[in-house]
């Protein structure tokens, strides 16, 4: 295999893991979110579903999220110590939010009796839920930039689109899960008006580009690869609002899956062949060849032991069951 | 306080506090394990409540250790750039490892705490015996990747640069090997310790009850051997010192002049700038024949080598002192024990023995962290041993917000600290309330 390959493998790799995390941490994050603005007569019952739907039976979703960090500092070295300088304030934020988050959960799963430490632990898991997502969506920002800019409108525009993109994850799913039809109204009432949010924050972000992140702009409006990228993410939001105001579930996490894949598959096309333009080409970055071999090596024979402990995971612990996180 | 010692102990801290879950994540799932195969094999209701109990206490402490482990994998990046740009492409990989194998051992966890029900209880006890194969893998891919920071084999450097490496020398390093099964065994002396004070002072509470009288036996019988091997590991690696890290070896045992028939210090005050060592008990030519294995040997002093390649002296010897103290006191402990399982039947509630145990509980974690300190101070200045200094890897971030972020960090650290202690206390309040004294 030549080294071109290995580095591109890499790289895909890591778009992948990229691309996992979005639709299982991100949307934590999002159900942190919802959580966080669950109000009125049915707020107990939206927070129990959350709490039931998406608090992990153990709270590793974010190990997706390492998965990234490793493989950009085995396989491209240079870059990852170039935006751990350059991006030492948003990832140091970022890791602020992932703290709060885990230890949040343990508190909320493992308290030995109900005391009244919930009220406190509610709010900081509510702000970790903002705070992670925006500080990643800077970051992201800032690797399209030229100048790197995380404080920019085009930054701070992308950091809302995630916010949005993980809440309307969340809230979609949060439909599918649930056979109480007043929760199901609720939340596919906030699937739609973040369907709409996010569409403007797209457009916004678009706008920003333009100005801010040209290279960037450019690729993902021109040749055919982008424009038919941004044609699904568009037919699929669409799709995604019909369904959910015409009451298809069935329809609603294939779109909203599609749709991320979507996004993300742009965000890569249009970068490509860059990790960050124009300091880190991403065949020019990557390491050599023995430790691509050796990594991927490992990534695919770790796969081949996760892929059926996952399964055997999943399949003891159906959907739809209650799982009792601790016996009171 | 510049940055580089901000940063330093910022990662010092991280570490010190992620490894004592570390550490229970490799030597909690084998008592467990114990438990379940005597339940097994006996039906006794004893061992399935121990069990249950201690996976309870394991759950929590595993949950804080995965957060404390992310903020390590961050802080690589934030606070050693210049390390993980060289470093990277030679024990990226390993971190990879580190990575499946702790994956696999939360998956193998989920199933054991809450799956009861609806798995065989083979697979069950398989899951429990995944836990604990996988928590002692991934310590061990990460104490191979300090192995190399101390003895960068399989790697070719040219004017700063890594030019070359080769992953299977880097995998296969002997001091990388020497240090893991110093650390595995460490873990499980350690924390088979301290679980055994917990139950020894139940036991001593309440001396009828069976509960605590069997959780107190499978600590020590799992605590034991792992105890009593350590000198021999531990003397591995400081003769590996001697022949690799020859600074680090002299730093620790404050031995400032090179020459042969070297004596060694036990305890004692070292003076780095009049070079000599106080109030210790010296053994004349004990230093050479432990590291040369000859009282003729001779022993690098400090003062050999460049001010700028010299640790610093008092840390590690204080450390060492602290380690070997603790260690030694526990492999006394454990020759005690010996004796009372020996002699069975009542003798484990004798009171002078629980109050051991109960008094010996702290040491196994000390000596543990004060290991760390000797192996991890005593290789400054450098970061990668001979290669790159730790000066030279740090992040540019200022000294300032470094600070910021470290007494942040260290509240953090003080409120998880706190909450668990907490949980762990009612967990053993409810122990109580369900043993009730009685045959349980």
């Amino acid at each position: 295999m030549s080294p071109d390959t290995l580095a591109f493998l890499a790289a895909f790799l890591i778009w992948t893991c990229l691309l996992i995390y979005t639709l299982t941490g991100l949307a934590d994050y999002g159900g942190g979110i919802w959580d966080l603005l669950a109000f009125g007569k049915k707020a107990d019952r939206q927070q129990a579903l959350i709490r039931r739907v998406l608090a992990p039976i153990w709270e590793v979703n974010h190990i997706w999220l390492i998965a990234v960090v490793v493989l950009v500092f085995t396989c491209f070295p240079k870059f990852f110590a170039w935006y751990s300088v350059e991006l030492h304030t948003p990832l140091t934020w970022m890791l602020v939010g992932l703290v709060f988050r885990g230890a949040c959960f343990v508190f909320r799963n493992y308290e030995p009796t109900n005391g009244g430490w919930n009220r406190t632990w509610e709010r900081l898991f509510g702000i970790a839920s903002l705070l992670t997502p925006a500080s990643l969506g800077v970051c992201l920002a800032a690797v399209l930039t030229e100048n790197a800019n995380w404080q920019s409108a085009f930054a701070f525009s992308v950091a809302a689109l995630v916010v949005a993109h993980g809440s309307l994850l969340a809230a979609t799913f949060l439909v599918t899960e649930t056979d109480d039809p007043d929760l199901q109204n609720t939340f596919r009432i906030r699937a739609i008006l973040t369907g709409c949010i996010t569409a403007c924050l797209a457009g916004v972000t678009l706008y920003f580009a333009k100005s801010e992140a040209p290279r960037f702009f450019k690729g993902l409006t021109s040749g055919w690869d982008a424009i038919l990228l941004h044609q699904v993410a568009a037919a699929t939001g669409a799709g995604l609002l019909a369904s959910l105001y015409g009451k298809r579930d069935s329809f609603l996490r294939p779109l909203v899956g599609i749709q991320t894949v979507a996004l993300l598959a742009g965000l890569a096309v249009a970068q490509y062949p860059f990790l960050k333009y124009p300091q880190f080409d991403l065949f020019e970055t990557a390491s050599p060849p023995s430790t691509l071999v050796w990594t991927l090596g490992i990534f695919a024979g770790g796969s081949l032991l996760l892929v059926p402990a996952l399964v055997l995971l999943f399949s003891v612990f159906r959907p739809h069951q209650d799982v009792l996180l601790e016996d009171r | 306080m510049n940055a580089t010692f901000l940063a330093r102990l910022a990662m010092g801290t991280s570490l010190g506090f992620h490894i004592l879950f570390a550490v229970v994540g490799m030597s909690l799932p084998v008592l467990i394990v114990v438990a379940e195969l005597r339940f097994q094999r006996t039906k006794d209701p004893v061992y399935e409540k121990l069990s249950y109990q201690w996976a309870r206490g394991l759950a929590v402490l595993f949950a804080v250790g995965a957060v404390s482990g992310t903020v390590l994998s961050f802080e690589l990046g934030l606070l050693w750039p210049g390390f993980m740009a060289m470093a990277g492409p030679a024990i990226g990989f390993l971190f990879a490892l580190e990575g499946f194998a702790f994956f696999l051992e939360a998956i193998f966890l989920g199933i054991f705490l809450y799956g009861k029900d609806r798995v065989s209880p083979t697979l069950r006890l398989a899951c429990g015996v995944g836990v604990a194969l996988m928590g002692n893998l991934s310590a061990i891919f990460v104490t191979l990747v300090n192995g190399w920071m101390n003895h960068p084999v399989g790697a070719v450097f040219e004017e700063g640069q890594l030019i070359a490496h080769d992953p299977w020398l880097i995998l296969t390093n002997p001091s990388g090997w020497q240090k893991v099964l110093h650390m595995v065994l460490a873990a499980w002396s350690a924390v088979a310790a301290f679980v055994a004070g917990i139950h020894a002072w139940e036991l001593w509470r309440d001396r009828e009850s069976r509960f605590h009288r069997v959780a107190l036996e499978i600590c020590l019988l799992v605590g034991i051997i792992p105890t009593l091997l350590m000198p021999v590991t531990g003397h591995l690696l400081a003769e590996n010192a001697a022949h690799e890290q020859p600074a680090k070896l002299a730093a620790m045992e404050a031995h400032f002049q090179t020459e042969r028939r070297a004596s060694l210090w036990i305890g004692g005050i070292p003076n780095p700038d009049t070079q000599t060592v106080s109030y210790g008990i010296k053994l004349p030519g004990m230093l050479s024949l432990l590291a040369t294995g000859s009282m003729d040997g001779e022993v690098k002093g400090l003062n050999s080598f460049p001010p700028e390649d010299r640790p610093p002296v008092r840390v590690p010897h204080f450390a060492f002192q602290i380690m070997v103290g603790c260690g030694s006191l526990l492999a006394l402990l454990s020759i005690l024990s010996l004796d009372r399982l020996r002699r069975g039947g009542e003798a484990l509630k004798a009171r002078w023995f629980l109050m051991a145990v109960v008094a010996a509980a702290p040491l196994g974690l000390i000596a543990l962290e004060a290991g760390w300190i000797v192996t991890e101070v005593g290789r400054q200045p450098w970061v990668i041993y001979g290669v790159l200094r730790t000066q030279a890897s740090v992040t540019p971030v200022a000294a300032d917000p470094l600070g910021v972020r470290l007494l942040g960090f260290l509240t953090i650290y003080i409120v998880l600290g706190f909450t668990v202690i907490r949980f762990l206390r009612a967990y053993i309040q409810e122990t109580r309330r369900l043993s009730g004294g009685t045959e349980e």
